[in-house]
């Protein structure tokens, strides 16, 4: 069947577990991956004894980060800053995806942050990029239309987007370009004559001292035209005039359903039009369009299992979670730089493409690098263990059991017919290492990269 | 031997006074032929970088004119130092390496190269070059970047080659330069070979066994599933001649033990491999020498030259040569007057360098006048995006004005 | 506890049999039974004295405590160990630390000689019957595992055993000799039987070995000494002055040793332990005739360059006093270094004149500074008034001479002043905090100072690592401190006003624990955090980890290196002191 034909209100009507689409183990996986990154074998073990819904309630609202695991971060996160190199964020932002109980809301801040994307090559400051890291992840799953505004007078965002030099007399057109094609409306819902006239709203906006400053002096009081409308739009009011084009429900929509269910291709409009009118019915809260997605037919339908290529994010932080593993992070922000996502450096204002641009001869060598060393680090615990007692600790012995238990837990397609078999039998079981050659082998496999 | 040096010394005599124009014809057309040679290899260009702003004077030097040799009082060199190419220029003497080529008429120097209004600012002089766009205009996309995306395959096209995954590759551990900045694909900066290396406690066993297990095509597999297998086939067969061809290299030519040979040492043992990649980006820093120059000067030539005349005897032995076109540029030259300091400030026009079997060796356009200055500093005749047009177009077979804007005809600087 | 103890015992014995050295108090030494064309000797004069100083010292003791050391008690290679060792004493009826101070009570020396390419370790028993007592069970013990047993042989009427190709040995009265080669061990044992020594030349006798041991104190634990001559011969030290050429930093720190040891016949070593104190020292002989021209700017003209006396500031971690003439190195480099080594330095040239404005960077600044320098890092305190780093990082400085300061003081107050403005400039390019410029003046001193001016949205628990900085220039008469804070310039200006004790090192080096350890300490959090980051701990556990990382710089009090002329010798010295 093709994705044009799905039937709109089936597709987003909740999913009920029947013999031919069964809440398993398999289809809990899923939902864990997509919403976040992983689960351990426990959480599934739990998830199959609940229900799908409950369970993508669950993920969207019901896992809040204890204090105790804020005031950690914020300590961490302080050290990094103080380093002054914004890069050694990343370290920090993957630790909190690897640890916290809440995996939906730092999925989805990574969203944002390609969405918004705003690179430190070119802001620099790490306290202006992780304000805008806490601004993403206070409004992630909050009101879009919040985060439009917040955004916008983003000290890390003016600066990215030179709005900072957004004057009376020159107004600067980058930003108020990117807001309606990249944030807002996408391509060919409004006109060079409205990025004109909406950059005209954005004067004055400053920077000064890491903090938004309007600056009266340099700001157009004068008459604009945006979208249609003609009044003294304020930036804020021209956000708001943005958000009230009907597209602007619709893009954000879209963008949300190609993250979460499959790369390619864009959503028919067709299967938008439900959850835009959702969100504008909801004021663009977008707790509710996530759960609705999450817990929808088309979501545990074949339109969105295996359709998605994993970022090197979903990569590693995936394998971690799923096995439980602890491990040199600095390294591990590096690696998954190095592999083509660098967090806080996005590579140009589009963020990151996802889908196949994520896989190239380059970056597949580094995938399969990446997870050897992390596997030969002596550091790397699993469980506080080694990978032996952890696999022991799931009546794991042989390498044939290991190769069911990682196919089952780690890789989203299984393996055709035989090929288990096969490649339990190019390992040397009497080596220290064979668990690990194993999951090496396995993670270079094709299969791997798809989630 | 002697012949070639006389040919070339008689074909850049007659180039030397102006180019003609006249046959700009869009030859890329007639030649899309060309692309590949007769074994199936694309062409490919490698670019070095001298950021900070190498001192042109010194390196193609007017050994006989007065003016050089009165303004530049500790700086000049002499007649008796410089390797002479003519009776007006000279080689600097740490560039022996590039007289050789020269005289295998395999270098292409092309004089008083710029652009209008040029500015003094290294980052901002840098951009102009990388993205042939002033401050005033959207730069966020490099010439070789915009290059780079035009060359990529559609997402539709499954199990597309990795070159048109990989069009270029930046080695270093620098920032990237922008001239490789692209919205459509991402160019990978790589500091080692590692990176092309399968890594494990077996390697081999784990490339056997996910070969064997890639190669058995999934019955009704999905796109996603098919272009990932096949991306994973061209990457383990890139690692695996990568892995041989550096075997075999430990034994072959050898290089300095500099940044840059080690650079240039790895683009060769790429250009080795299955990758179809086109461009390879490399830079070494330290041009700036504003204080006691000579030494500096001298001893970041001898690192050009070193790793350059390394990596040609290199790729000659490894039958790669007749696809290689390197090209050597830097953001400004610098002033004709030498300072108080025993050094020189920032300046404008400036040679490039192309090298390769392709080239029509010798001096192309004359040296700018040392006393029709523009503030202290050469006037340009040649703007760079001319030579960045012949290299894309008579070079890599693909039209120049879609990437560099229009106005910049291709200069008669490569055979055929 | 006494287990604990008892099982060091063992594995010190262990160590003892398998690397170490001894002399004999008997008509003959060691050195007297080798023969002269040993090249390496090394000596425990009282094995007994050591092993108890070791089983009673204080370190030892906190060290026994680590879990490390637990952990090595219950591997399975330490079991197997003990399993051996349990039924050789079993067999001999005492215990391990008793078997060995009987079997070396005299002394105990390894050799090895160039002639015969073997090595030799002899040692003298308390008694000739404890001697023979021990060979018979060892015989006894070793013909279990051996299926043919040890051969036998006889040399002039000695009994010699082979045990395998590379070990043989003899007892004779209460000697126990081990040799590799048979060769060597006859040789030995001529000089044992022969009475008249000087038909076979020994060790003892040659001028070399007879100049080396007049560096003995009395006061070492070991000894040892090796020959230079025959090693320079197979380029056994061209490895190090190729390091020196081709790292100046290797250079300025030894290469005045590796050039002395390029004439020297010979290098000594010695190790003192006692409750207070390890002293490992090395000794190069090295009279004026034989200082070269090359190494004038290390050694100072007729090698009468002296180190300047070490200034002391509240919580030094280390200070390191030393005369180098950097700008004499500096013109001599294309002799002391490599190509490579002198394009580098051709191109910092470049940006360092540029970088001082157009002052040559080898003659006008360095060369205006005398040769006596002074490098100090101390852990710093921090002004409430003032933003507190998140990092604390401790200040460090450099104190020189001038040579000139009437125009030099000037010249240098420029740079100072102009290199803040360039770091202001550069660092308002990225973002970073700027600097605000003081002069002042402190009694006759002269103190250009920069200061991060607050940034007033910084939050108290982000505060950049630049405010562990406030870069100063103090000037006084001839006197110039260039330090990374302007607290520890002003103590520095301050302690050189009472004038240190001179000694007459050439470089004299002391690092102190506890001031490290309150730097540490001081950013404890920060450490935690890093090994939550890299070890993948919980907060608790990284805690803990950090915590046993600062107590171990508790076990230690200071290392003090220095290398000094004494006596015709190029002494380097390292004490490490314990509380």
């Amino acid at each position: 069947m093709d994705i044009m034909q799905v039937d709109p209100e089936w597709g987003w009507a909740p999913y009920r577990p029947s013999p031919e689409t069964p809440w398993n183990r398999q289809a809990a996986a899923h939902l864990y991956r997509r919403a976040g990154f992983g689960a351990t074998a426990v959480e599934l073990d739990e998830a199959v004894a609940g229900s799908p819904g409950e369970l993508a309630r669950q993920l969207v609202f019901g896992r809040p980060e204890p204090d105790t695991f804020r005031q950690l971060m914020r300590g961490m996160v302080d050290s990094m800053i103080a380093t002054g190199d914004a890069s050694r964020l990343a370290a920090a932002w993957l630790y909190r995806m690897l640890q916290t109980p809440d995996q939906l809301q730092e999925k989805i801040t990574l969203f944002w942050h390609g969405h918004f994307a705003t690179s430190a090559e070119k802001v620099q400051d790490p306290i202006m990029m992780q304000q805008q890291n806490d601004l993403l992840r206070n409004n992630a799953t909050g009101s879009f239309q919040e985060m439009v505004q917040s955004i916008s007078s983003d000290p890390a965002m003016l600066i990215y987007l030179d709005s900072a030099s957004n004057r009376k007399i020159h107004p600067n057109e980058n930003f108020s370009r990117e807001l309606m094609e990249l944030f807002c409306l996408g391509e060919g819902h409004y006109s060079e004559e409205d990025i004109r006239e909406l950059a005209r709203c954005f004067t004055g906006w400053e920077v000064k001292n890491r903090r938004f400053r309007f600056n009266r002096y340099q700001h157009d009081f004068g008459s604009k035209t945006v979208l249609g409308k003609t009044a003294r739009f304020t930036g804020e009011q021209a956000v708001e005039q943005v958000l009230e084009q009907p597209s602007a429900a619709r893009f954000i929509a879209a963008r949300l359903v190609n993250y979460l269910l499959f790369d390619e291709p864009v959503v028919p409009a067709l299967l938008v039009e439900p959850l835009a009118a959702q969100l504008r019915a909801d004021d663009f809260q977008l707790g509710p369009t996530l759960q609705r997605i999450l817990s929808s037919n088309l979501f545990h339908s074949p339109f969105s299992r295996q359709r998605k290529i994993r970022s090197p994010v979903e990569l590693m932080v995936g394998m971690l979670r799923t096995l439980e593993m602890t491990v040199n992070v600095n390294e591990l922000a590096t690696g998954i730089q190095e592999i083509g996502q660098g967090l806080f450096f996005p590579p140009n204002v589009n963020g990151w493409e996802g889908g196949r641009s994520w896989i190239n001869s380059s970056t597949l060598l580094g995938r399969a690098n990446l997870v050897y060393r992390v596997l030969a680090d002596e550091k790397t615990r699993f469980a506080g263990g080694s990978l032996e007692e952890y696999l022991a600790g799931h009546q794991v012995s042989t390498l044939a059991q290991a190769v069911d238990w990682f196919v089952d837990h780690l890789l989203a397609i299984d393996l055709a017919p035989g090929r288990r078999e096969e490649i339990s039998g190019t390992i040397d079981s009497s080596q220290p290492d064979s668990y690990r050659q194993l999951l090496h082998t396995l993670a270079t496999l094709p299969e791997f990269q798809i989630c | 031997m002697k012949t070639t040096r006389r040919t070339f010394l008689a074909r850049s005599a007659a180039a030397t006074s102006v180019f003609s124009f006249s046959s700009s014809v869009p030859c890329f057309l007639q030649q899309a032929g060309l692309l590949a040679d007769e074994t199936g290899q694309q062409r490919v260009l490698v670019v070095i970088q001298l950021s900070g702003g190498n001192d042109g004077l010194n390196t193609v030097i007017p050994y006989k004119q007065t003016e050089y040799r009165s303004l530049r009082p500790t700086l000049a060199i002499g007649a008796d130092q410089v390797l002479r190419i003519d009776d007006e220029l000279g080689l600097h003497p740490s560039l022996a390496g590039f007289h050789k080529l020269l005289e295998n008429g395999q270098l292409a120097i092309v004089q008083g190269t710029g652009y209008p209004n040029p500015n003094r600012s290294h980052f901002e002089s840098m951009d102009i070059w990388h993205t042939c766009k002033r401050k005033t205009e959207q730069r966020r996309e490099g010439w070789l970047g915009r290059y780079a995306g035009s060359q990529r395959t559609g997402a539709g096209d499954m199990g597309s080659a990795p070159g048109s995954q990989m069009p270029a590759i930046h080695l270093g551990q620098e920032e990237q330069p922008l001239a490789l900045a692209s919205e459509q694909v991402r160019v990978p900066s790589i500091h080692s070979l590692d990176q092309f290396r399968l890594q494990g406690s077996t390697p081999e066993s784990v490339r056997a066994s996910v070969e064997s297990l890639v190669r058995k095509k999934q019955a009704g597999a999905d796109g996603l599933l098919d272009f990932v297998a096949s991306s994973t086939r061209s990457a383990l067969a890139a690692s695996k001649q990568v892995e041989q061809s550096t075997r075999n290299l430990s034994s072959g030519t050898p290089y300095p033990s500099t940044r840059l040979a080690e650079k240039l040492h790895i683009v060769a043992s790429l250009l080795d491999s299955p990758l179809e990649t086109r461009i390879y980006y490399v830079t070494i820093d330290g041009f700036d020498t504003h204080g006691q120059q000579a030494g500096a000067h001298a001893s970041l030539l001898r690192q050009l030259d070193g790793a350059v005349s390394a990596f040609f005897e290199d790729i000659q032995a490894r039958g790669q040569s007749n696809r290689v076109l390197m090209m050597c540029f830097s953001e400004f030259g610098r002033r004709l007057k030498e300072n108080a300091s025993k050094g020189t400030d920032h300046g404008a026009a400036a040679p490039m360098f192309l090298l390769g079997d392709s080239v029509k060796p010798g001096i192309h356009g004359a040296l700018p006048s040392l006393t029709d200055l523009d503030q202290g500093d050469l006037k340009h005749h040649t703007d760079f995006r001319q030579v960045y047009a012949t290299v894309l177009e008579k070079w890599m077979q693909t039209a120049g004005q879609p990437l560099l804007g229009a106005g910049f005809p291709a200069l008669p600087l490569l055979r055929a | 506890m006494k287990m604990t103890r008892h099982c060091f015992s063992a594995l010190l014995a262990w160590i003892l049999v398998s690397f170490m050295p001894g002399i004999l108090r008997a008509e003959k030494t060691a050195a007297q039974l080798l023969p002269a064309s040993t090249i390496f000797f090394a000596e425990i004069e009282d094995p007994r004295e050591l092993a108890d100083t070791l089983v009673e010292h204080p370190v030892v003791e906190k060290l026994l405590e680590l879990d490390a050391y637990q952990q090595f008690l219950g591997s399975p290679e330490f079991e197997r160990f003990k399993r051996i060792l349990g039924s050789a004493e079993e067999q001999l009826d005492s215990t391990w630390p008793e078997i060995l101070t009987d079997l070396a009570e005299g002394g105990i020396s390894v050799a090895f000689d160039l002639n015969t390419q073997g090595g030799a370790l002899l040692a003298e028993a308390r008694d000739a019957e404890s001697l023979a007592r021990l060979r018979d069970t060892f015989l006894k013990l070793a013909a279990n595992g051996q299926q043919d047993g040890i051969k036998q042989g006889e040399y002039r009427g000695v009994t010699a055993y082979e045990f395998n190709e590379q070990v043989k040995f003899v007892t004779i009265e209460n000697w126990l000799i081990v040799v590799t080669e048979s060769k060597l061990g006859a040789a030995i044992l001529d000089r044992y039987l022969d009475s008249e020594q000087d038909l076979h030349e020994t060790l003892a006798a040659t001028d070399t070995f007879q100049s080396a041991r007049r560096t003995l104190k009395g006061t070492e634990t070991a000894w040892a000494y090796l020959g230079l001559q025959p090693i320079r011969l197979v380029g056994g030290l061209a490895a190090l002055s190729t390091a020196a050429r081709e790292n100046m930093l290797v250079e300025l720190l030894i290469g005045g040793i590796v050039d002395a040891a390029a004439r020297a016949d010979y290098v000594t070593a010695m190790v003192r332990l006692d409750e207070q104190a390890l002293e490992v020292s090395m000794a190069l002989p090295c009279d004026d005739s034989s200082l070269t021209e090359g190494r004038e700017y290390f050694f100072g003209p007729g090698g009468q360059g002296q180190a300047p006396p070490m200034l002391k500031v509240d919580d030094t971690i280390l200070s390191l006093s030393t005369y180098r003439d950097v700008a004499q190195m500096w013109l001599r480099a294309p002799d002391l270094f490599t190509a490579d080594v002198n394009d580098a330095l051709a191109e910092a040239d470049s940006n360092l004149t540029t970088f001082f404005a157009g002052r040559d960077f080898g003659e006008d600044i360095l060369g205006s500074l005398e040769p006596q320098l002074q490098l100090v890092v101390a852990r710093q305190r921090f002004d409430s008034q003032r933003p507190i780093p998140t990092i604390k990082l401790p200040s460090f400085a450099v104190v020189a001479q001038m040579r000139d300061p009437e125009v030099m003081t000037p010249e240098l107050r420029r740079i100072a002043i102009s290199m803040i403005g360039f770091f202001n400039v550069v660092g308002a390019m990225e973002g970073q905090p700027q600097m605000d410029i003081e002069m002042e003046k402190l009694g006759q001193a002269q103190l250009v100072t920069a200061t991060f001016l607050p940034d007033p949205n910084q939050q108290p628990s982000q505060v950049k690592i630049q405010y562990n900085f406030s870069p100063t220039a103090v000037f006084h008469d001839r006197l110039f401190i260039i330090s990374s804070t302007r607290s520890l310039g002003e103590q520095l200006l301050a302690a050189s006003r009472k004038q240190g004790q001179q000694d007459d090192a050439n470089l004299a080096m002391r690092l102190s624990f506890p001031a490290l350890e309150k730097t540490l300490a001081d950013n404890r959090q920060q450490l935690i955090v890093q090994n939550v980051l890299e070890d993948g701990a919980t907060q608790e556990e990284a805690a803990q980890s950090v915590d046993v990382l600062l107590s171990l710089f508790e076990l230690v009090q200071s290392l003090d290196l220095d290398l000094a002329r004494q006596d015709g010798h190029i002494q380097l010295r390292a004490i490490l002191s314990y509380e």
